[in-house]
């Protein structure tokens, strides 16, 4: 199986969030999404498991576009967000049970068990989720995310929460993921923790999707200049900021220029979307006439 | 078809679950309804003659007020966390979830009921297991939890949460409270079914309209 | 072409003129009612405001259900503006109607119908703004807002026809004869057809008016977002 998403915009009111993003996967694919906070991470992953509906795009699965608000694409996602999703009055057990009823799979009470077992819950499966530790709960949230056998996995920094058990246990259970056949979409604060299972990384800036950048076996020192381009206006930023504290100019989204204090007067090129891919060469953010 | 019912059947069987292990609902509801009962007493000097006629009109805004109570609730354990989300990828028609939900809150009211009407009756003395009453009954509490339910699965993710509940379910409510009140006065007055049974199709109507409207907005509720 | 604003100017101008002329024939043009007197004139007014309650209601239920169909946070200024206009009307109907309830009917108010369905809905379409304050993101304040209001309408005819059920004794102008009818001269017929135009136009001036208001109000909102985020931007690159 393949997908591909073409095209996803969203924007409240004025304010893009999401600015003509693309995505392909493949089976077997795991692909971690990397960007600051507010870049619209979240957002993106709630349009690709069908909570959110974006302005603009179309998903295309093996080539056949299906609706992202479908109830069929809903179903072949797994989402594990910031939220834990589970009914905090039920056992660990009951939550799973209930949730396997809905995706009509009607796992037997054993094979419930073992996947409380392979989360490592075997012995509070129990106990109601409320007296759970943010650890156990999360282990829980993957396990239950797990049950439907989904096609695609979509993970809101799931490491939150793990100890380094848990970490170890949902790198294997990503690694088992891949070899399922499953695609995996997460995101991540700790790339290089990352690097262990993902195939390539992604990151949003401001609403703009880079191209994905393969690991193929290469460390994150070599990774991360491809990823942070210097091409990019973000990279530039950052390696400016360094250099002298001048004042900066807060550009307006009509494009009119606002100066602090200092009062330094410059015309300023608007970075269009386009210039913010990596690809566009030298030059999104140009500051002139110092 | 079998699917759907499994799938409303496993709903229903966790709000059940939810609500017998922590018993919070229930347990605020069945307090505040006898509480008024008593309130009502004092403050309206029931003589019996009255009593009779005055019954259904108390009964019932015992039970909508104790009712809104656990409205409020109802959706405490899908907002909490975020289970909302959850419920909606596993749901192919998402208009279930809401029927779900409604079926379990009119439950609560039917437990609602059947534990307050005894305790009216021998308060005061008076026979209130009357069929027509408890038909009359049940019909408002379909409307009022239908339209309740839908709105307090609004006002679950507003701000204000509680405090909105009930402005917004009362005013929509009023032909419900005026035929439920008028219908209970009929049949405890021993008037002829003639002289009554168009509230009786009020209620009817009004819960048909509330539960249409509701399968048909449920999605804009749940789906951004 | 005139530029929108000018063309808002006249149509403010017209509908400002329309009211008083529709003044001049209360009062110099409509014969008085020979049992309520004086009073009576105060009916034109307030028939004509009670159908700008409904029509407000009415125009904000249609929203209502086109943005469910396909969002547009223009047509949830509309469906926002209209609720607001209207329950001016309505207070101004129910006003009125007091003014003229009191030495008809010798009461300031009574369970009639008309006038117990007309003050719930108004409750209704407060609480609407109330839902509405509630919510901070601009399409879900839209969507459940727009919800409420189509069970909000929805609920208004059976309201009435309840209502009704119970006693009435407010005037039956059109149709069947009920208590306290009304007899009217085509003297007060066309006044009151006269009233009801020039509040209708009244009406469109106020809505459209107010719905560029708050499209306005909400671009502002927008704009501090959007400045935000750019130096919210500024922070983590820069």
């Amino acid at each position: 199986m393949q997908i591909e998403l073409q095209g996803i915009s969203k924007s409240y009111g004025r304010l893009a969030v999401l600015k003509n993003c693309d995505l392909q996967l493949e089976s077997g694919q795991l692909l971690c999404l990397l960007g600051n906070n507010g870049a619209g991470k979240t957002t993106l992953l709630r349009i690709v498991s069908g909570l959110l509906s974006p302005d603009k795009g179309k998903l295309l699965v093996d080539d056949i576009e299906l609706s992202l608000k479908s109830p069929e694409w809903r179903r072949k996602c797994a989402l594990v967000a910031h939220k834990t999703f589970l009914y905090q009055n039920l056992s660990g057990l009951e939550n799973l049970r209930f949730f396997s009823k809905l995706y009509q799979h009607d796992l037997s009470e054993k094979e419930l068990r073992d996947r409380l077992a392979e989360a490592g819950l075997a012995r509070a499966g129990d106990k109601q989720v409320r007296s759970f530790s943010r650890g156990m709960q999360q282990r829980l949230t993957i396990a239950r995310a797990l049950l439907s056998n989904p096609d695609v996995v979509i993970l809101d920094e799931p490491f939150t929460g793990l100890d380094k058990d848990g970490s170890a246990l949902l790198m294997r259970m990503l690694a088992d993921l891949k070899r399922g056949g499953a695609m995996v979409l997460m995101t991540s604060h700790d790339p290089q923790a990352a690097l262990a299972v993902t195939d390539g990384f992604v990151r949003l800036s401001r609403g703009v999707l880079s191209e994905v950048v393969w690991v193929d076996g290469r460390g994150w020192s070599e990774i991360e200049p491809l990823l942070y381009d210097v091409s990019t206006p973000a990279f530039e930023e950052q390696s400016d900021a360094g250099e002298t504290s001048r004042s900066k100019p807060v550009l307006g989204p009509t494009g009119r220029l606002r100066t602090q204090e200092t009062g330094t007067i410059g015309s300023i090129t608007t970075p269009s979307s386009d210039c913010l891919r990596p690809a566009c060469g030298s030059g999104g953010r140009g500051v002139t006439e110092e | 078809m079998k699917n759907w019912l499994s799938t409303l059947k496993t709903l229903i069987w966790k709000d059940l679950l939810q609500e017998w292990r922590s018993k919070d609902m229930l347990t605020a509801m069945l307090a505040f309804a006898i509480l008024s009962i008593f309130i009502f007493n004092y403050a309206m000097e029931l003589d019996p003659r009255q009593r009779a006629e005055l019954a259904p009109g108390i009964l019932w805004v015992v039970i909508t007020f104790s009712g809104t109570l656990g409205l409020n609730r109802s959706f405490v354990a899908e907002q909490e966390q975020g289970s909302f989300d959850a419920l909606v990828m596993a749901v192919p028609g998402l208009g279930s979830i809401w029927l779900a939900k409604q079926i379990s809150n009119f439950l609560m009211m039917l437990v609602l009921i059947v534990i307050v009407l005894p305790v009216y009756s021998l308060l005061y003395n008076q026979n209130l297991f009357v069929p027509g009453l408890l038909l009359t009954l049940i019909l408002g509490a379909w409307s009022f939890s239908a339209a309740g339910t839908l709105l307090a699965s609004m006002t679950a993710q507003t701000r204000m949460r509680d405090l909105l509940l009930p402005v917004l379910l009362f005013p929509i409510l009023m032909p419900v409270n005026m035929a439920v009140v008028k219908a209970g006065m009929g049949i405890m007055s021993g008037a002829a079914l003639a002289s009554y049974q168009v509230w009786l199709t009020v209620l009817l109507v009004y819960g048909i309209i509330m539960t249409t409207i509701s399968l048909m907005v449920f999605d804009y509720v749940i789906l951004e | 072409m005139l530029s929108w604003n000018k063309k808002i100017s006249f149509l403010a101008i017209f509908s400002g003129v329309l009211i008083l002329l529709a003044f001049g024939l209360v009062l110099f043009y409509a014969p008085v009612e020979q049992n309520m007197g004086l009073v009576q004139k105060v009916f034109y007014f307030h028939v004509a405001a009670a159908w700008l309650g409904m029509l407000g209601f009415l125009v904000a239920a249609v929203c209502a259900v086109l943005y469910l169909r396909k969002p547009n946070l223009t047509l949830d200024a509309v469906a926002a503006s209209s609720v607001e206009i209207g329950l001016l009307f309505t207070a101004i109907a129910n006003f009125t109607g007091m003014i003229w309830a009191r030495p008809v009917w010798n009461t300031w108010w009574t369970w009639d119908p008309r006038l117990t369905t007309m003050t719930i809905m108004a409750f209704t379409y407060i609480a609407y703004f109330l839902l509405r304050r509630g919510i901070d993101d601009p399409a879900k304040k839209a969507r459940f807002g727009s919800i409420y209001l189509i069970i909000g309408f929805a609920t208004v005819p059976l309201t009435f026809f309840s209502a009704r059920l119970l006693r009435t004794i407010h005037p039956t102008i059109f149709g069947s004869a009920g208590t306290g009818e009304m007899a009217m001269t085509p003297a007060m017929y066309q006044t009151m057809g006269f009233s009801i135009f020039a509040f209708s136009v009244l009406f469109a001036v106020f809505l459209i008016v107010r719905s560029r208001l708050r499209l306005n109000q909400q671009w502002l909102e927008e704009q501090e977002a959007l400045e935000q985020e750019e130096e919210f931007g500024e922070v983590i690159n820069g």
